[in-house]
């Protein structure tokens, strides 16, 4: 050991509150809601390899993801000697280490006197980074280059002074950069708190030290994974599974997951994973990596600190080209649905396994809907930016949570009240809908329908979602959970149902856009749930008397309502 | 003796009790155990416990100020009343979906917290008014009239009613609210409008209902309490802690019990605030060290920090309290190895039951207490003042079985690094109750109290770069301290969105002169005389786009453009000094105007003492400290036999009754003429 285990717990722990302070900053101080109603947004503290010291995640998504788009950085673009003290160094490039444009990185080194010890990082998803429709999300691009403005790693400050032209070419090309800069300053600034915070710890502990604990971090997390993996018997265990489609052909993407587990490692095998497409549903080696890294964590052993330790394990087989693995120019915005899917498709193949460590099938998707005014005479224009998520998958001894978040994404609602202060929209209806969760012996958590009205005078709809055909899959005998959908007009005289990665449809004033999410899957038969738990569904409304008594077999006085 | 004042706070072990003579500021304190089933019992105990220590005639006692935590506990232990919830009609789930996001990012075993209201007892009301105020939908009194019934069979004992947007315009709650109290005679209603005047729908439902689910606890508590201390104290007003530091008349602690839900670690806050005007601090970190947690407060240029993002058990609950972080590092926290040897503390607590190996109640687990008594700063015969005996042999062997065995460590350096950590998990904390806000530790006093917070104050001002810790002299009866020393409060707030050119006099004068009439009206109904009235107004205020608001002070006097721009400008200095950056040149948005109404009820000056400066050593033992790498022969001394003005150069222990205070080598301590320590942290 090269650090004693206190002062190893002490650093590690500062080392945290350093990432946490960050955090803070960002989220009172950033303008999008996106940022600071959602929480989609990471910080981290980095070593020159660009191995994460300390993290305050607050999405799994962004795992590993700022650590390899710093490698690249620094492999690639800008060389360990030529940052200087000040300096803010900023991307969002898919193809070197980001995920998808919105996510916009920025990377501040720290300096100890003249030495370089240490580089401070943010990720934060804007509202609105160019490209062919508001709010980013083109669900009819067919190249990276439609999707927005791509920027490869380059300095936005030059030692404290900002790059005023590149600024003016940022500003440019997006659509509400009032909103882009306001972020972009809250993550500068909390890279300077975060600058701060390590220079004080450095003082405090020394350059050695701090390093030595990230090892011995590093060689603790590697360490338990391999003990876990060891406890599980080796052995390959398969899944697949779909995505609807992708948006422009009308067709399911297989992911298969092949899972082999031998001697304290954990491989996984996407091989028969189908090509890449030509529609945003494609995702980067990065993001694959950080669906599985989030699986494998989650189910194999929640407590074991996310550093650079549990990946060493955890050996990817991800054929170029598929849509696990997109090369350049595949649009990719829309890669949630492909990371959810993995996540998702994992599960099942480990339920063979430790089925008490996994739940049936989730939502399976970042829901995620713009809604655009287009401005003009007079009127501003504006972007509504929200993601809507569905219910859990049963476990094998409790129900899965009604509209909880669950899988690679962690995310806040937006409050009605904040979007109707904010845009010209009404909110109609925001409830559960009885019904969507999986039968089972444990219930699937329910899904929610969202109604929004819109009143301005013309606009637009974009939408991301899935797991509208392709039901979210129960376990061991479990019913699926409910496919979602999305209606226009849902309660007028000519509803319309709308596909499920809409592309620009038009708002007129008055229109109402209905979201209604995903069920999560069910655990074991459903004739061996407990009657007291139907008969409190019952009551509660969250099943009908119909379906207590089709799916149940409920009858006698509880199934009267 | 002159009129007395009785501060009397039930906790979940102990009742503790301080008695403050107006006249001449004396204050005695004492403690009796608490009665779990019947704490009305338990407060007529501590009453009549109170007169006899301090000497006290009953008829004296002019004000009792009582804290407890019935609400905390009912809602800690799910033992809520039956509660209904009117809601807009389509929104009645938004109770239960929450803001749907996890506290835990990996666990796939956790649960939502259950929604204090049930789905079966929620109910939509077919209303609407929109963002700017404008009611679209007047609620049908026909509508409403058949969810009377409903109600009624549902068993419930109250309701909670939320409506959107009823912080813009409150009048459809208004009129709900009155056809309920006609329509179900008897039954608790609490409106959100009433309760909490804010934006954000989930989290003001959630204090509405909270606030609903406890009337019929408190009032039934108070209808006891109250003709039992009116006949032990027949002169006594009675009034109620609340969580933003300030007092409740019994009538409105019945309408708005949820702003007690945090009164116990508010009341040592106030301490810590009061206390440090006395000595002249203005900038203070209070640190409540207890059992199964640790509460910090941060007093800034003499005020408190307000928020309204507190919460209890996972629950939001928007009311203005006192600023307090909470972490579950506390004196029974139990140290534990990982499956690879990494050593942590906490955040599970042993509590007092098993408590600390060294208890003897069937404790395995090594505990901070048990690191402590290893380390030789706590003595085992003389624990809680000698009225309990502990075995150190245990927590010697707790400590070499889970921690000192496993890492190759002896007993010793194992509890150092307990302490060390535990002390680490705190010093996180703090860092974000102050750093983090912008304040220079070199310029912060640390006030150390509860049971345990003396024991670490001095390590942990030493890890913080803070240059003095400050002990009271009864550090583990401190909280209850603040009781007999608050003032009647009550917190008004507005939202009125403002932007820019908008903030000006004529739009900020009618605002706050309508708060401040609530605020008068208030106090008045609460029998404050006029000339005890005072009011202190605050705004909240954002850059345009921005989510979270920062809260400024509002000049005195009449509101004019001169004052409006006033409010700009602190707000700028204000958001540069929490967060780094700030721009003078960018729109400024008001959100809400706030008022609080105070019922001043001037506490004595603390009475200072003759100084002699003796300090006798009671016993030299032998103590561990990092510093010396090992055991040192350190002084030992009894907190009651230090006289004002005598000083001790550490290394040493200060017993007490009721608390342990560790002096480091290197450092001093002093004590001072109103009987605290002030413990000088060197470099």
């Amino acid at each position: 050991m090269r650090v004693d285990p206190v002062t190893l717990e002490v650093v590690n722990n500062a080392l945290v509150g350093v990432a946490e302070q960050m955090a803070a900053t960002i989220l009172r101080t950033s303008y999008s809601t996106v940022i600071r109603e959602m929480l989609d947004y990471s910080t981290a503290v980095f070593d020159l390899n660009g191995r994460i010291i300390a993290q305050s995640c607050r999405i799994p998504i962004h795992l590993n993801s700022m650590s390899r788009s710093l490698r690249t950085t620094l492999d690639e673009a800008i060389p360990i000697d030529e940052w200087r003290p000040g300096d803010v160094v900023v991307t969002n490039d898919p193809y070197k280490g980001g995920q998808h444009l919105p996510d916009v990185q920025t990377f501040l080194p720290v300096f100890a006197g003249d030495d370089l010890v240490a580089i401070c990082g943010t990720l934060g998803h804007h509202l609105d980074i160019g490209g062919m429709r508001p709010g980013s999300y083109a669900g009819d691009a067919v190249e990276i280059f439609q999707e927005g403005l791509r920027i490869p790693p380059v300095k936005l400050f030059r030692e404290g002074r900002i790059d005023e032209r590149l600024f003016a070419m940022i500003e440019a090309n997006i659509r509400q950069p009032a909103m882009t800069i306001g972020d972009l300053r809250a993550q500068t600034a909390a890279l300077e708190i975060g600058r701060d915070g390590v220079l004080e710890l450095i003082e405090r502990y020394g350059v050695r030290t701090i390093m030595d604990c990230l090892e011995e971090a590093i060689e603790a997390s590697e360490g338990r994974l391999r003990d876990r993996l060891r406890e599980i018997p080796d052995g390959t265990y398969e899944s697949s599974y779909f995505v609807d489609d992708d948006g422009v052909v009308d067709e399911p993407i297989r992911i298969v997951t092949k899972v082999t587990i031998e001697d304290g490692t954990i491989r996984i095998d996407f091989t028969g994973t189908d090509p890449q497409r030509r529609s945003p549903i494609n995702a980067t080696l990065s993001s694959c990596e950080s669906a599985v890294y989030f699986a494998i964590l989650s189910v194999i052993d929640p407590s074991i600190p996310a550093n650079y330790g549990v990946y060493k394990p955890i050996r990817i087989t991800a054929p170029e080209g598929t849509v696990v693995n997109a090369l350049p120019p595949a649009p990719v915005v829309g890669r949630n649905a492909i990371t959810h899917t993995i996540v998702n498709s994992l599960m099942r193949a480990l339920s063979e396994v430790v089925p008490e460590r996994v739940t049936a099938a989730y939502y399976g998707m970042s829901n995620v809907h713009i809604l655009a005014g287009d401005g003009g005479n007079g009127r501003d224009s504006w972007i509504f930016f929200d993601i809507e998520v569905g219910g859990w998958g049963a476990r094998q001894n409790k129900d899965g949570p009604d509209c909880y978040s669950q899988g690679i994404h962690n995310l806040a609602n937006t409050p009605i009240e904040m979007v109707e202060a904010t845009y010209p929209l009404r909110f109609k209806r925001y409830e559960f809908i009885p019904d969507t969760g999986g039968a089972g012996r444990q219930r699937g958590g329910l899904g929610v329908r969202r109604d929004i009205e819109f009143l301005d005078r013309s606009g637009s709809l974009n939408t991301q979602f899935d797991k509208f055909k392709i039901a979210p899959f129960g376990l061991f005998g479990g019913g699926e959970g409910a496919t979602g959908s999305i209606v226009m007009n849902p309660d007028g005289p000519d509803p319309e149902d709308l596909h499920s990665k809409t592309v620009d449809r038009a708002f007129r004033y008055g229109d109402v856009f209905s979201m209604r999410t995903q069920g999560g899957g069910g655990f074991g038969p459903s004739e061996e749930r407990n009657r007291a738990s139907v008969e409190r569904d019952l009551r509660e409304g969250k099943i009908s008397a119909d379906h207590a008594r089709e799916v149940y077999g409920l009858k006698g006085k509880g199934a009267r309502s | 003796m002159g009129a007395v004042r009785l501060g009397i706070d039930i906790g979940g072990t102990f009742t503790d009790i301080t008695v403050l003579e107006e006249d001449t500021g004396r204050m005695t304190v004492g403690k009796v155990p608490s009665r779990g089933s019947d704490p009305g019992g338990a407060l007529i105990d501590a009453v009549e416990r109170g007169l006899e220590l301090a000497a006290a005639d009953a008829g004296d006692v002019a004000m009792l100020v009582h804290g407890t935590t019935i609400v905390t506990n009912a809602v800690l232990e799910k033992k809520l009343p039956r509660t209904a919830l009117l809601t807009t009609e389509g929104f009645r789930d938004v109770l239960e979906i929450g803001r749907h996001f996890r506290p835990d990012m990996y666990d796939l075993m956790q649960d939502k917290p259950e929604p204090v209201v049930p789905r079966e007892r929620r109910y939509g009301v077919t209303e609407r008014t929109d963002a700017e105020g404008e009611v679209l939908q007047e609620p049908n009194r026909d509508e409403v009239s058949e969810l009377f019934a409903v109600i009624r069979d549902s068993g419930s004992q109250a309701v909670a009613i939320c409506f959107l947007n009823s912080f813009v315009n409150p009048e459809n709650e208004a009129v709900v609210r009155d056809w309920l109290r006609q329509g179900v005679p008897g039954i608790h209603v609490a409106a959100s409008h009433e309760v909490c005047r804010e934006i954000r729908e989930f989290e003001r439902m959630s204090t509405a209902a909270l606030n609903a689910a406890a009337m019929p606890l408190v009032t039934q508590y108070l209808e006891d309490i109250a003709p039992k201390v009116k006949a032990v104290l027949p002169n006594a007003n009675i009034l109620l802690m609340q969580s933003n530091g300030g007092s409740l008349t019994i009538d409105a602690a019945r309408d708005y019990p949820v702003r007690m839900i945090t009164s116990g670690p508010a009341g040592g806050a106030l301490a810590v605030q009061r206390l440090g005007a006395a000595v002249r601090r203005p900038n203070l970190l209070g640190v409540d060290m207890g059992g199964t947690s640790t509460d910090i407060s941060l007093i800034y240029k003499g005020e408190l920090r307000m928020t309204t993002e507190g919460g209890i058990d996972e629950l939001p609950v928007k009311v203005p309290m006192i600023e307090i972080n909470t972490i579950g590092a506390g004196a029974g926290s139990i140290a534990w190895l990982d499956d690879w040897n990494g050593l942590h503390v906490g955040p599970r607590s042993a509590g007092a039951d098993p408590g600390p190996a060294a208890y003897g109640r069937g404790g395995t687990e090594p505990t901070v207490t048990d690191a402590n008594l290893v380390l030789g700063r706590l003595h085992p015969d003389r624990f809680v003042g000698g009225d309990m005996t502990v075995d150190l042999e245990a927590a010697r062997k707790a400590i070499e079985a889970k921690i000192a065995g496993p890492l190759g460590m002896s007993a010793a350096a194992a509890a150092a690094g307990i302490v060390r950590i535990a002390n680490a998990n705190m010093e996180r904390a703090v860092r974000v109750s102050s750093a983090e806000k912008g304040y220079d530790p070199r310029d912060i006093t640390l006030l150390a109290f509860g049971g345990a917070g003396p024991m670490h104050a001095a390590a942990l001002a030493a890890a913080v770069g803070i240059p003095e810790v400050l002990v009271p002299e009864h550090p583990g009866v401190f909280s209850a301290v603040g009781l007999v020393m608050s003032d009647i409060r009550h917190d008004f707030g507005q939202t009125k969105v403002l932007r820019g050119e908008e903030i000006r006099g004529d739009n900020l004068g009618p605002l706050f002169d309508s708060l401040g009439r609530e605020a008068n009206e208030a106090l008045e109904r609460d029998g404050v005389a006029e000339q005890r009235r005072d009011q202190r107004r605050s705004a909240d205020l954002r850059y345009v786009g921005q989510a979270y608001e920062v809260n400024v002070p509002v000049p005195e006097g009449p509101i004019d453009d001169k004052a409006a721009a006033d409010v700009i400008r602190r707000f700028h200095e204000r958001h540069r000094q929490l967060y780094a950056h700030h721009h003078p040149d960018k729109d400024v948005e008001f959100v809400s105007g706030r008022v609080a109404a105070i019922g001043s009820m001037s506490a004595p000056e603390p009475r200072k003492r003759d100084t002699n400066g003796g300090a006798e050593r009671k016993e030299t033992r032998p103590v561990y400290f990092e510093r010396a790498n090992g055991y040192v022969d350190t002084a030992v001394y009894d907190r009651n036999t230090l006289s004002s003005g005598s000083e001790i150069k550490g290394p040493a222990i200060i017993e007490q009754t009721d608390s342990t205070t560790v002096i480091h080598p290197g450092q001093r301590a002093r004590a001072d003429e109103l009987g605290n320590l002030m413990i000088a942290i060197g470099e």
